[in-house]
């Protein structure tokens, strides 16, 4: 019952922190589930189902969606990082919060995942793609969190992960640099063992030295 | 009974609060003290946004920080209140509700209640962006109204207001003061007076003084003194000016001072009391 009531509360809660987000919200859905598929459609018409597809699916999936995974969270961390009187925010139910953002990371990751079900079933080794994007995006997710921690700025964040994004597609290479996960090649087991989990495993410590950094949230 | 106990921070070389001790029981009490002196600190460090806050608060015995379930009794009205600018006033009200843990069907209530305390009803629906200065900052009273906290913390709750809102937010305190700690912490002193039952005057992060408004008026006792303006050289040893007053057309000046004048002192005011307290008069 306890479970229960405290499941509505978030739920309750995500969907007015994702309306205040306004018309932002609307920026990850539809590029990833307009803009994208439109591209690949294009591709898909002009080559057909091949290497071409395949590489124009991976390389916009790369560029958009590890950006757009921490998009609405970004957003909503403006209220409580850059507005005024947001320590009010801070003095209930600290903990949830982080329950709140990572509920929020999700939705997003459910859709990419939707989306990759589709791309699969026409490129079986898609599958590797799909892996590689879920952990870039969670080093993604890691990144923001501890940057907008340490700086207490909703600009700085996006400024800082814009950069990384630039960074990637100025920089790569056949098999991915670390701490960079942009390349041309498809996907392997390999590429995943060295550069992506590797990746993943950081944001992963990056969002919990994100939390334990005692600044707000 | 919420209890500080021996609480002090200090931001780097400054100490903002420095070895606070102090007690609030069910009454309105009004904090008041110069720009700086701690005030903000003080209710930060009881809400436990400040660390120092966490070995030094306790509520009702029990210490703040481990029992955490005390903070969703706590209402909080910052310095500033501007969150959730592109949502309507219900649903900025209901998110807030939401964080102190009501679940949707109290949600409603607490909304209704806290908008109509004061008197936001007419634009629940309009967005927080397009509310005026005071609207906003009654909202921000109705935020902290919710979920019928047990303890309520404004700061400078009104600060920026024009009087007409002012006697609004004394008009709320006076409805729900029952069976509540209240903590205004300001520096007008007229609002203190207006609604405070306890004032605590602070000063360099030092509580100096606490009491009703009649002992903080006691402190001035035999110290102000109105002197028509021509005959200032008849005061003897130094003094402060409180300020200008015109009777029947001829001008005075309040003076405080600790040393006896030849005429009768006058009747003090919580105001009076306030400065000998801050000024060592």
């Amino acid at each position: 019952m306890r479970n229960r009531k405290n499941l509505t509360l978030h739920v309750h809660r995500i969907i007015l922190l994702l309306k205040n987000t306004k018309a932002l919200f609307f920026v990850p859905v539809v590029i990833t589930d307009v803009f994208i598929p439109i591209l690949n459609f294009v591709s898909y018409r002009a080559n057909g189902i091949g290497d071409e597809l395949y590489n124009n699916i991976i390389q916009f999936s790369q560029i958009f969606i590890p950006f757009l995974s921490v998009w609405w969270v970004v957003f909503i961390l403006r209220d409580f990082i850059d507005s005024d009187g947001n320590e009010m925010l801070y003095v209930n139910k600290k903990r949830s919060l982080l329950l709140d953002f990572i509920a929020v990371f999700f939705i997003y990751i459910i859709n990419v995942i939707i989306l990759y079900v589709f791309y699969i079933s026409f490129f079986p080794n898609m599958k590797y793609e799909l892996i590689k994007l879920l952990l870039v995006c969670i080093f993604y997710f890691g990144l923001m969190f501890f940057t907008s921690k340490l700086t207490n700025s909703v600009t700085i964040t996006l400024f800082i992960l814009t950069f990384y994004l630039m960074a990637n597609l100025m920089i790569y290479g056949l098999e991915g640099v670390f701490p960079l996960y942009y390349t041309v090649r498809a996907a392997n087991r390999q590429m995943l063992l060295c550069n992506s989990l590797p990746l993943g495993f950081t944001g992963v410590i990056l969002f919990i030295i994100g939390v334990k950094i005692r600044k707000k949230l | 009974m919420l209890e500080v106990k021996n609480l002090t921070k200090k931001f780097k070389k400054k100490t903002a609060l420095n070895n606070i001790s102090i007690s609030f029981d069910k009454n309105v009490y009004g904090i008041l003290a110069p720009n700086g002196a701690g005030k903000t600190t003080l209710l930060r460090c009881i809400t436990q946004l400040y660390p120092q806050g966490s070995k030094t608060v306790y509520y009702n015995g029990c210490l703040i920080s481990k029992h955490t379930d005390i903070l969703n009794k706590i209402g909080y009205l910052p310095q500033q209140f501007g969150l959730f600018k592109d949502l309507t006033v219900k649903d900025a009200l209901t998110l807030l509700a939401n964080f102190k843990g009501a679940d949707k069907s109290d949600c409603d209530s607490f909304v209704r209640d806290s908008v109509e305390l004061v008197n936001l009803s007419d634009r629940i629906g309009s967005k927080v962006g397009s509310l005026s200065g005071g609207m906003i900052r009654r909202l921000g009273i109705a935020a902290a109204l919710l979920n019928n906290p047990e303890i309520l913390l404004f700061d400078e709750p009104t600060s920026g207001l024009d009087p007409e809102e002012r006697l609004r937010f004394k008009n709320v305190i006076t409805k729900i003061k029952k069976d509540k700690i209240i903590i205004i912490s300001t520096h007008i002193v007229e609002d203190v007076e207006a609604v405070c039952d306890k004032v605590v005057i602070m000063k360099e992060g030092s509580v100096i003084s606490t009491g009703s408004c009649k002992d903080i008026c006691n402190i001035a006792e035999n110290k102000v003194y109105l002197f028509p303006e021509k005959d200032t050289h008849l005061i003897e040893g130094e003094y402060h000016i409180q300020k200008q007053l015109e009777i029947d057309g001829e001008k005075y000046i309040k003076v405080l001072t600790g040393a006896r004048q030849a005429i009768d002192a006058m009747k003090p005011t919580v105001e009076d009391g306030y400065i000998c307290a801050i000024e060592k008069i």
